[in-house]
């Protein structure tokens, strides 16, 4: 079977049916209207996919679309998209690390065979108007996509990355890039007064979505890695544009392409982000749309930003974290990034052998990630999860003049809004680990020898 | 990076934009009304950090308006 969207929608509704809702009733997405369900369910400690099946377009008027919110609300989805069935963090980590050293050869089919071309607009019949998208928060530069963005290098690389999208007339779109790999692509084209060619994807099997947050090495390719963390390999298809200078996901739902204008920025924003705050207004690039395709009635991802689900989409960049400062300290146990209540907040745990470990570890997860500006590190017998045990130990095993380091200068990430400079951020280390070089006081514990023959129900009534 | 609170002249809502965007003669873009406008024309813009002088602000910003200009000696 080829996966997509689809069947993975039926694969949730099968093995894990409250994992999803269906909306029936129409709502206007432009309007806030489906942000306001998503954090109405948020509220109430709800994560399950929402299937918005009545949707209308910019215009307001009713489009042949639906919208899928909270894709990656909960792990045991994240789970599902990857193969498992389990929602366990580490589980999911140590599958995501398994996954992402794989790849396979994309499978190039023609474009009557894609499913994505059942319907195609060019240029000169385009009016994005005519299609659904999303305002999240209140100060929002306007209607937003939150895509999986195609691209290819001069050395034919293909990329995938996460990026906003906002609305500027019914040809273009601006684009926001963090400087990571279609920045440098887009940056080294500009450089040459040349555009760069994009395929903007609206929706497909989410571990197409879950590669684009995986921190891959500039020489690997990513339609291959995305074969790979699907278990197959990506079918893709000639571009209506360029033809086969860019291939596209023979299997995506909805497609739009175009080109970054080189020598063009436009006014983006403000946009609410995964770091919970609105971000400001700032300079952008400018997308001139060609050509839009889709299947019939496809099926639009979108990310809530400054929800649940954005940070739980960066799982796969807490993967990359958890196995650098592993290879570097392999005493380390487990860590938590997504969850920790912080979008820049990283705690680990570990096996403390010797003094200095925990440093080591935790400079080796900063190096991971710009994500990662605070790092705290506990023994193994104090859960990363569970943040009242993790302040426990901060406030039981932290001296504050001898166990916290302070380093200036690090690459920062640009969203951050404590950031003063651009992109320069300061990070802080705390070594919350009992000393090994000196006694220190155990744990207060029941003897297990007694504990474990106590059952409950032999002494206590319900 | 720093941020400017800035009016619109048409809705006279508050929204904010990064600092590049002041320093910069290009217009502005209300995200609430939609119209697009030079900073010169807003009623109220508030800027901070190290450089200003944070203690002189007035709460939601200070306009033209509010800024005296003494009278020529000669009036």
């Amino acid at each position: 079977m080829i996966k997509n969207l689809s069947n993975w929608l039926e694969l949730v509704e099968k093995t894990a049916p409250q994992e999803l809702a269906r909306v029936k009733r129409r709502v206007n997405p432009g309007q806030f209207e489906t942000a306001a369900i998503m954090d109405a369910l948020e509220s109430k400690g709800s994560y399950k996919a929402v299937l918005f099946e009545d949707i209308t377009d910019l215009n307001g008027e009713p489009a042949s679309f639906s919208i899928l919110n909270n894709t990656f609300g909960s792990f045991r989805k994240i789970g599902l998209a990857l193969d498992m069935d389990s929602g366990e963090r580490m589980p999911l980590l140590d599958r995501m690390l398994d996954l992402a050293g794989r790849s396979l050869p994309t499978q190039e089919i023609s474009s009557q065979e894609a499913p994505v071309k059942s319907w195609i607009i060019r240029r000169d019949e385009l009016d994005l108007r005519r299609f659904p998208m999303i305002r999240h928060t209140e100060m929002d530069g306007g209607p937003y996509f939150t895509p999986i963005v195609v691209s290819k290098n001069e050395h034919g690389r293909y990329n995938v990355s996460w990026n906003r999208m906002q609305y500027l007339d019914p040809g273009h779109l601006a684009i926001y890039m963090s400087p990571r790999h279609l920045w440098s692509y887009f940056s080294a084209a500009e450089n040459e007064g040349k555009d760069l060619p994009i395929a903007v994807v609206l929706g497909h099997h989410p571990a197409f979505h879950l590669t684009g947050a995986m921190l891959s090495p500039l020489d690997a390719d990513e339609f291959e890695a995305v074969g790979g963390v699907m278990g197959q390999s990506l079918r893709t298809t000639p571009s209506e544009s360029w033809g086969t200078d860019l291939m596209v996901p023979a299997d995506a739902e909805f497609i739009l392409e175009g080109r970054i204008l080189p020598g063009k920025r436009c006014v983006e924003g403000p946009f609410g982000e995964f770091t919970g705050y609105t971000g400001a207004q700032r300079l952008s690039w400018v997308v001139e749309i060609l050509a839009v395709y889709g299947r019939e009635h496809p099926i639009l991802i979108d990310i809530f930003p400054c929800k649940t689900e954005h940070m739980n989409a960066h799982l796969p960049i807490e993967a990359s974290i958890y196995q650098r400062a592993k290879q570097a300290v392999p005493g380390v146990v487990k860590t938590c990034w997504v969850g920790s209540g912080g979008p820049f907040n990283l705690i680990l745990s570990l096996r403390k052998k010797t003094e200095g470990e925990p440093m080591r570890a935790a400079m080796a997860a900063m190096s991971a990630s710009n994500f990662i500006k605070h790092v705290i590190v506990v023994d193994d017998d104090v859960d990363p999860e569970d943040l009242s045990q993790v302040m426990w130990a901060l406030s039981s095993r932290v001296q504050a003049d001898q166990d916290l380091t302070i380093l200036r200068n690090l690459q920062g990430q640009v969203l951050d809004p404590s950031l003063r400079h651009e992109i320069k951020t300061s990070g802080m280390i705390i070594d919350a680990t009992r000393p090994l070089d000196r006694p220190f006081p155990m744990r207060g514990e029941v003897p297990h020898s007694v504990r474990e023959k106590i059952s409950l129900n032999e002494y206590l009534e319900d | 990076m720093d941020i400017f609170n800035v009016e619109c002249p048409k809705c006279n809502r508050q929204y904010y934009a990064d600092m590049l965007l002041y320093s910069l003669d290009i217009e502005l873009h209300c995200p609430y009304c939609g119209v697009y406008f030079h900073k010169e024309d807003s009623p109220r813009i508030q800027t901070g950090g190290t450089g200003a002088s944070a203690v002189a602000q007035t709460a939601g910003g200070l306009g033209k308006d509010m800024i005296y200009r003494p009278a020529a000696e000669d009036e």
